[in-house]
């Protein structure tokens, strides 16, 4: 590939999930390269949130295999994945409803009594998504672009290895975004890897280093962002034709 | 005058205070956009003109009559259309289905018909699959079949919350370009985003919210070209 030999973090493997009749994920294979922010794209429906799901344990894949450090993680539990070093946001928003910010942000722990190290971070962390002010309420009386920036911040709370963001941009302002990009470069630097899915070309064009594209289940491009802008299929199938410049 | 105008609203969630005092008017015809940090109080402004949450005090005048305490149904019948966020549709309900939904308050049945074919000829992918399922709809679609929903009543006025969360690049242009075509056809049409650039690249005017108060308002053009404005809520950087 004349590329640099990336260590990869993500091995993924003919990966494949039926539901019903619908192959939502139809033996899609891709390498997300270590200690590097990658974008994972493609038309609303082409399976990107499935593959998220298949890849942290929310949905067991029919097929195929998930390699974490050389070590097939398909099929395991949500929290035997998280417990491998591995956390990820939502689309659609799941914090405790009935749970403070800040006792969200502690909910992760693992700890019977949060020590103070981890309250000190939670409160770093609240603080780097604007939500300080709002420690005491509870989750479900956050708005939308709220609860998606709680999200992030907690899943930042364990220190993970691997970070996978799904639509971080979506509902949430464009000069707190900047921020959360800044805080995901400096995450990069300190060796984490980050897959993001995202319709904000700004995020996934500016920010990624390497991108796949899926469309019906696979994956029909993958390079670095210029390569990808050019690509005739992904155009077809995603930016549409107006998008070309 | 307007069409629309909230004088001083103030609404809370509960007993929550979320909106401390919010202004804004918007004129017959005009696109108007509604932008700011999170939590600003930009759907909770939606949703006291709705008549969702509870209203504290201030004026909320449409077509010359109050809306103060007015149940949703009764501001939807004078004209106000609503899009809430995040693309709800009748997820189990038929295309056609969930435009019969939109128009439940229309008891002519020759009215209903003439308002969905209005809507298959605005979106006509609706109109080519009236009995698809409409959770088995792309992200895109639904958010057309819920513009379509709030159109079934040919509202005066349409409040659209988020319309290009979560949709790909070709969806966030044909939406938009909707929008516009909507307000060349004569809707007034006021609308809520993160993706505030483009909001205000499409709108008349725009009022910029925080922490429940007005803090900006101008032209839409002017506002993109705010430094401040630029810096505090749009990321900063030049467009593309």
């Amino acid at each position: 590939m004349g590329e640099s030999p990336d260590q990869i973090a993500l091995d993924v493997r003919d990966l494949r999930k039926a539901f019903g009749g619908v192959r939502a994920v139809d033996g899609c294979s891709f390498a997300v390269p270590q200690g590097r922010i990658s974008g994972l794209i493609g038309p609303n429906g082409s399976g990107k949130t499935t593959t998220f799901n298949l890849l942290t344990g929310v949905a067991a894949p029919d097929g195929g295999q998930v390699l974490y450090r050389g070590e097939d993680i398909a099929g395991l539990k949500p929290f035997q994945v998280f417990h491998k070093g591995i956390t990820r946001t939502f689309q659609i928003t799941r914090v405790f409803r009935e749970m403070t910010v800040f006792e969200n942000m502690l909910s992760v722990t693992t700890l019977d009594v949060p020590d103070r190290a981890a309250r000190a971070r939670a409160e770093e962390l609240l603080a780097l998504v604007n939500l300080t002010h709002l420690r005491a309420e509870y989750g479900g009386r956050l708005s939308y672009g709220q609860q998606k920036l709680l999200e992030f911040a907690r899943a930042l709370m364990t220190d993970p290895d691997l970070i996978l963001l799904d639509e971080p941009a979506a509902g949430v302002n464009r000069t707190l975004l900047q921020h959360l990009l800044d805080h995901i470069h400096r995450l990069q630097e300190q060796g984490k890897t980050i897959l993001i899915v995202e319709h904000d070309m700004h995020v996934i064009m500016n920010h990624c280093e390497r991108i796949f594209v899926m469309d019906g289940g696979v994956k029909i491009a993958e390079g670095p962002p210029a390569e990808i802008q050019r690509d005739e299929r992904v155009i077809e199938a995603y930016f549409g034709r107006r998008r070309q410049r | 005058m307007a069409l629309l105008e909230l004088r001083d609203v103030q609404a809370a969630y509960g007993s929550i205070q979320i909106l401390h005092g919010v202004s804004l008017q918007v004129n017959p015809g005009e696109v108007v956009a509604v932008i700011g940090p999170n939590g600003a109080g930009k759907s909770t402004t939606f949703k006291v003109i709705m008549g969702f949450i509870t209203h504290l005090g201030g004026e909320i005048v449409f077509d010359g009559r109050s809306l103060v305490g007015q149940r949703p149904h009764r501001v939807l019948g004078l004209g106000l259309g609503y899009v809430p966020q995040g693309r709800v549709v009748f997820t189990q309900m038929t295309v056609r289905e969930n435009l019969e939904m939109g128009a439940y308050l229309e008891r002519d049945r020759a009215k209903v018909q003439a308002s969905m074919d209005f809507v298959y000829s605005l979106f006509p992918r609706l109109g080519e699959r009236p009995r698809q399922q409409a959770g088995t709809m792309s992200g895109g679609e639904q958010q057309m079949l819920a513009m379509g929903r709030a159109l079934m009543m040919r509202p005066r006025m349409m409040m659209l919350d988020e319309p290009s969360l979560g949709l790909s690049p070709r969806f966030v242009d044909e939406v938009f370009d909707k929008i516009v075509e909507l307000a060349r056809g004569g809707l007034t049409v006021m609308l809520v985003e993160q993706n505030a650039a483009r909001a205000l690249e499409i709108a008349d005017r725009a009022y910029v919210l925080e922490l429940g108060r007005n803090r900006f308002e101008g032209a839409g053009r002017d506002l993109l070209a705010n430094a401040e404005v630029r810096r505090m809520y749009l990321g900063g950087e030049a467009r593309a």
